[in-house]
């Protein structure tokens, strides 16, 4: 049983998680200075994805997803495949992306496959522990990430200038509605993974990630200017190379950027929780170990080793999160209401 | 235990990262960097911060140089780093001075080439060399300015408070401003005279293509419409002898406001000015006296913003950011050369320093 901050860490992160890499830059492409109101109407569609989620939660009650989903019987098996397709992709979005974005800053001459290792490691060590201890490290993580999130928007509002951002509406109402679907997607995918919690309620969590991710846009496009930010691979990265704090200590971008490192290892924590949730056997801790050494090696010999496969999960994993949502969410909500009027 | 005691090794020979470690000594740490093409071919130089102790090294300069060539900028670089046997390092960049040619024909290479780099800050400074080489500039050393590339970057920063004439535009700023296709862009240049490195004019450009300088009074002139000069000098005539003059300077920053309609654009400077010199027979407890000078200077000012606009419309070069402001405004685009320019500079004279004036 997760604690009511725990829960509220975890959604936290895993909300701005698929935001290093995928979302800023892919958000912007689309369009451009127009991409502030993007993540605000993304945002408030995005909470009625989360209305849904928190009655699925209410209606379950203290049932885990994995009972849930034996109940359901032969819909059941169908969304527990679902799912596990949905926490393998997961993973493999989130090992490749993290060893691109160290691979692309930190560790140049490193080899791709050591990049990511010790946080598989940690993922191997955390799958033979009680589950409380993922929630609780989520739980220990976020204040952290939380300070340096605010410093590095608070040192970086000196840098900005707003003249950069004017004209605002000149996406074309098509483009304007793909961004919001990409915005929406890439928040609320991840946040399925609340599925594993009992009772828990995500709104201001997934608020609270939203406004940062709404700050760091409108920083982005105030420091670079919509021409300049829509070249950079990483925009959130380059803007905290800017930060100079009282003139002289400089370079602190890679410390303060451990907060995007945090997203992505609770959320691959996470992932691989769910994961094991959804194995139902008794071996579901040997079964979780190797299917996550399998999920690296795939993220390194197959997709992050080649930038053409790195692409297709850039453009596409949007459009894969949606279909997972539109399809699990309104069958778990249908279940679940009658499940709670039945008992 | 036994697992943690096998699983120590294990993290620390595979997951410290030291595949990247580089010793400080095996790191060439570039301060500076010129750029020039000829002969079909880049010549970079690196200036090279020198990281050796005084006691271990004979030489006490603080900094020394490479050259490489190339036929892209990528295999000059290359070549230049040949000299050294150490890795560039570019995180510590101060200034990138590039040629004209460079900057009339192939600034767009430099810039992609550059920005790819990991390890580059966009915080430093690109400037043009003026009659002189880059790799001159660069390698301009004497005992007052041991590291060019910092003694460069220091002039540029304090260019507002002394002559004005130049820009202090970051790297990233002028590509904010180059890759923004609703107006041009400017860089500073430098230039050498008597062995001394000094800042040159304004060079400014259309599209990604240097087209010229622009005067030290343009330029000027252009920082104080840019609401970017803190210090401008203004020479005049006396209200009643043409032949003697009063030199007002500005006492704060320039407040220049800019309208832009679809035939005309209004540009009205407010100016606030300060008596530093005067050779003007007049009584300046008289209060006609000073309404006679803020006259004058905003007759002078008004021609010199005209001589700006003037010149920015023969280079079809939009620094003041006309066309931005129309298209910011309507959403629409505008030829800046083709509306009428309304120029309503007011200027006040706040203070006349601690005297009235000297009767002979």
């Amino acid at each position: 049983m997760t604690t009511k901050y725990e829960n509220f860490s975890i959604n936290y992160f895993i909300t701005r998680a698929l935001f290093l890499g995928i979302g800023f830059s892919l958000i912007l492409g689309i369009s451009k200075q127009d991409s502030i109101f993007t993540f605000i109407i993304g945002t408030i569609i995005g909470i009625f994805f989360i209305f849904i989620l928190n009655s699925i939660e209410k209606n379950k009650g203290d049932k885990s997803l994995n009972e849930v989903l034996t109940d359901m019987k032969g819909l059941g098996i169908f969304l527990r495949i679902l799912f596990i397709i949905y926490s393998f992709a997961l993973l493999c979005e989130g090992f490749t992306f993290i060893g691109l974005f160290a691979s692309s800053f930190f560790l140049v001459k490193s080899p791709l496959f050591f990049i990511s290792l010790p946080i598989l490691l940690l993922l191997l060590r955390l799958n033979y522990c009680n589950e409380k201890i993922t929630y609780r490290i989520s739980g220990c993580l976020f204040p952290i990430s939380l300070f340096l999130t605010l410093i590095s928007i608070l040192t970086l509002f000196g840098y900005t200038d707003f003249s950069n951002i004017k004209p605002f509406f000149i996406t074309a109402p098509a483009s304007f509605i793909k961004s919001v679907f990409y915005y929406t997607s890439l928040t609320i995918t991840p946040t399925l993974l609340m599925l594993i919690t009992k009772k828990s309620k995500n709104t201001f969590s997934y608020l609270l990630g939203s406004l940062t991710l709404i700050a760091k846009i409108i920083l982005i496009l105030a420091i670079l200017g919509p021409t300049l930010a829509v070249i950079y691979r990483f925009p959130e990265y380059i803007i905290l190379k800017e930060i100079k704090l009282f003139n002289f200590i400089e370079k602190i971008e890679n410390i303060i950027s451990i907060s995007r490192l945090f997203d992505v290892f609770v959320y691959l924590a996470i992932s691989s929780l769910f994961l094991k949730e959804l194995i139902p056997t008794k071996k579901k801790k040997m079964i979780t170990s190797f299917t996550l050494i399998i999920v690296y090696f795939i993220s390194f010999l197959v997709l992050g080793k080649y930038y053409t496969n790195v692409l297709k999960i850039y453009y596409y994993f949007p459009y894969f999160g949606s279909i997972i949502v539109l399809i699990t969410l309104p069958i778990l909500l249908i279940y679940t209401k009658k499940y709670k009027k039945t008992n | 235990m036994k697992k943690i005691l096998i699983l120590i090794p294990i993290i620390l020979f595979l997951c410290s990262g030291c595949y990247d470690y580089i010793e400080i000594n095996d790191i060439a740490i570039v301060s500076g960097i010129s750029i020039e093409y000829g002969n079909n071919e880049y010549q970079v130089g690196f200036e090279i911060l020198n990281t050796k102790n005084k006691e271990d090294s004979k030489e006490s300069q603080k900094a020394y140089f490479v050259k490489g060539t190339g036929t892209n900028i990528s295999e000059a670089f290359s070549s230049a780093s040949l000299e050294i046997a150490k890795a560039p390092y570019l995180a510590h960049l101060k200034t990138i001075i590039i040629s004209e040619e460079i900057a009339k024909n192939h600034i767009k290479d430099i810039i992609d080439f550059i920005m790819r780099d990991n390890n580059t800050r966009n915080i430093f400074y690109l400037v043009i060399a003026k009659n002189a080489t880059p790799y001159e500039i660069l390698s301009n050393i004497n005992t007052n300015n041991q590291v060019a590339s910092k003694a460069i970057a220091d002039l540029i920063e304090n260019t507002n408070y002394v002559h004005n004439i130049s820009s202090n535009l970051t790297f990233e700023n002028f590509l904010i401003s180059l890759l923004d296709p609703y107006h041009d862009t400017y860089l500073a240049s430098i230039t050498i005279e008597n062995n001394v490195t000094k800042l040159g004019p304004i060079g400014i450009f259309n599209n990604y293509q240097f087209k010229d300088y622009l005067t030290e009074e343009e330029a000027s002139i252009f920082n104080l419409l840019n609401n970017s000069s803190e210090e401008m000098h203004l020479k005049l005539s006396c209200p009643d002898d043409s032949s003697n003059e009063i030199i007002l300077s500005t006492v704060n920053k320039s407040k220049t406001k800019i309208e832009v309609e679809e035939k005309e654009a209004k540009i009205s400077p407010k100016v606030e000015m300060l008596i530093i010199e005067n050779h003007c027979k007049m009584d300046f407890k008289n209060e006609d006296t000073y309404k006679k000078i803020e006259e004058n200077a905003q007759n002078s000012l008004k021609e010199k913003i005209e001589n700006l606009i003037y010149t920015t419309i023969k280079n079809d070069s939009d620094i003041l950011k006309i066309n931005k402001m129309y298209y910011q405004k309507n959403k629409k685009n505008l030829d800046f050369k083709t509306i009428k320019y309304n120029i309503e500079p007011k200027v006040t004279i706040n203070r006349n320093g601690q005297i009235f004036e000297v009767n002979e």
